[in-house]
């Protein structure tokens, strides 16, 4: 038993030995030899999974559009202030609804419409209880009854005033203020640009962007590229062995991960 | 960067989405559950659990090998089958440290095993041969343990029994006593009740000490 105290103890002041910590150095060659590893492994039937979520997803979309026609289409039938509309019957839903059906399939138009009015669509709840002219909507239908509703309440004019705004509106991305430069030096990219001196800035993000350049803020979690600790830093490089063209911006985060400052498109092949 | 001392002004002016932006995770603020969900797709999360975790594997993998060399191969090793088995990682409560070590155990084990092979009698003559030309200069290169390349004061003869160990006892004695887990973590990873963890450490002091005294040591 004491035999296997005086192990333990041996084997302890083993795993207690100083060690030298990992030079930088040698910390990044082995990043680099790790992350040079094939792509990830993955079991041969995520890729089924996958497929079937994208389509259950477009399916989805599809029939979110169907059942959200209706709402996003409210500022177009909103009636001036001083003449409330008259209240729905269930036929005008149905016919509303089955009209903006067919229009939410049809292109663009719809799809335009969906983006700028849905910031409003989601204060709809709270805006009956401003107006109590405004008949209780029926549970079973879905949709429609609240966009009928709306115009009675909401006047035409001075619509986001008359609903008090707790959605965040979208980010502003603003204009580029600073080159990002990017040059391929054998399977990596490297990045450099000029140091940002404002104070209200945090880190570094580097993203990936489509042609059009950032989309919008914050971006989606599969384009970030990188994220420095600091701003102490100006160049970085990503393992990246194909040559495909692709579109990089650098920005600027601040404190509560506000977008602070956006570079200008970097292309790399 | 000149036109940066403009760029405070314009960036104050602007509307604060901060509701919108908590969705976004950095990865240097996130904890290690969420890291590693990331890093199942995310090469960059990855890496930051790389960063977060290089250290204390490397440290493990030099004091368990008596090698410099050998801690790193044996570090970017793990990394590697860290990186292609991610999928399989389940959260447990000991958390991702204790499923590295458990790797960088299971590559030492491979390593050595390796080594071992490779040691033909051919291979053992030419030893005896530069051994007889410089004593213990042979296993310098490996075991660099006397503390010149790193300030680990070593203990050859330990980890040359652990290394002739079964797979099974090695593993719990470095997991429980180098790598310093719990016997609950250890238990764990190994598969195995914490009851029956217990008594594969009391065996496998047994084998070591057995092995110690074969090899004419204490």
């Amino acid at each position: 038993m004491n035999d296997d105290h005086d192990l333990e103890q041996r084997l302890r002041h083993l795993g207690a030995a100083p060690t030298a910590p990992l030079s930088g150095r040698a910390v990044h060659d082995i990043e680099a030899r790790v992350l040079a590893t094939p792509t990830l492994q993955r079991p041969r039937w995520v890729p089924l999974v996958a497929a079937a979520a994208a389509v259950l997803l477009l399916v989805g979309v599809a029939l979110a559009l169907r059942h959200d026609g209706p709402d996003t289409m409210q500022p177009d039938t909103m009636q001036p202030a001083t003449t409330p509309a008259p209240a729905p019957t269930t036929d005008d839903f149905t016919s509303t609804t089955t009209s903006l059906a067919s229009t939410s399939t049809s292109g663009a138009p719809s799809s335009s419409t969906v983006t700028t009015t849905l910031p409003t669509d989601t204060q709809q709840p709270a805006t009956p209880t401003t107006a109590g002219a405004v008949p209780p909507t029926p549970p079973s239908t879905s949709g429609g009854p609240t966009t009928a509703t709306t115009p009675a309440t909401s006047p035409a004019t001075t619509p986001a005033t008359t609903v008090p705004a707790t959605t965040v509106p979208p980010v502003q991305i603003p204009d580029p203020s600073f080159a990002l430069q990017v040059v391929r030096v054998g399977d990596r990219l490297v990045f450099s640009w000029p140091q940002y001196t404002g104070a209200d800035g945090v880190r570094y993000m580097l993203i990936r962007v489509a042609p059009g350049g950032l989309a919008g803020w914050p971006p989606e979690q599969a384009r970030i590229a990188k994220i420095t600790p600091g701003l102490g830093m100006t160049t970085t490089d990503l393992l990246l062995p194909t040559t495909e063209r692709r579109l990089w911006v650098l920005v600027v985060v601040g404190e509560n991960r506000r977008l602070t400052a956006v570079s200008t498109i970097a292309i790399s092949r | 960067m000149s036109s940066a001392a403009a760029i405070p002004q314009r960036a104050a002016r602007r509307h604060s989405a901060d509701a919108n932006l908590r969705v976004m995770e950095m990865y240097g603020e996130v904890d290690e559950h969420r890291l590693v969900d990331l890093a199942r797709t995310d090469r960059a999360a990855f890496a930051e659990m790389y960063r977060r975790h290089v250290q204390e594997v490397h440290a493990f993998a030099r004091r368990r090998t008596g090698s410099a060399h050998e801690a790193e191969d044996v570090t970017a090793a793990t990394f590697e089958r860290a990186l292609r088995g991610l999928h399989q990682y389940r959260h447990t409560p000991s958390g991702l440290r204790a499923w590295l070590f458990r790797i960088a155990t299971n590559e030492i084990i491979d390593q050595a095993r390796r080594r071992e092979r490779l040691r033909s009698a051919r291979g053992q003559r030419a030893l005896h041969v530069l051994h007889a030309d410089s004593t213990g200069d042979a296993d310098a290169d490996h075991r660099d343990s006397a503390g010149a390349f790193g300030g680990v004061s070593g203990d050859p003869q330990l980890i040359a029994a652990l290394d002739r160990l079964p797979d099974r006892y090695n593993t719990v004695l470095s997991l429980r006593f180098i790598a310093g887990l719990e016997p609950a973590d250890v238990a764990t990873h190994m598969g195995i009740t914490a009851g029956n963890c217990a008594v594969l450490t009391h065996r496998a002091l047994a084998a070591l000490r057995k092995q110690l005294n074969e090899g004419g040591n204490p």
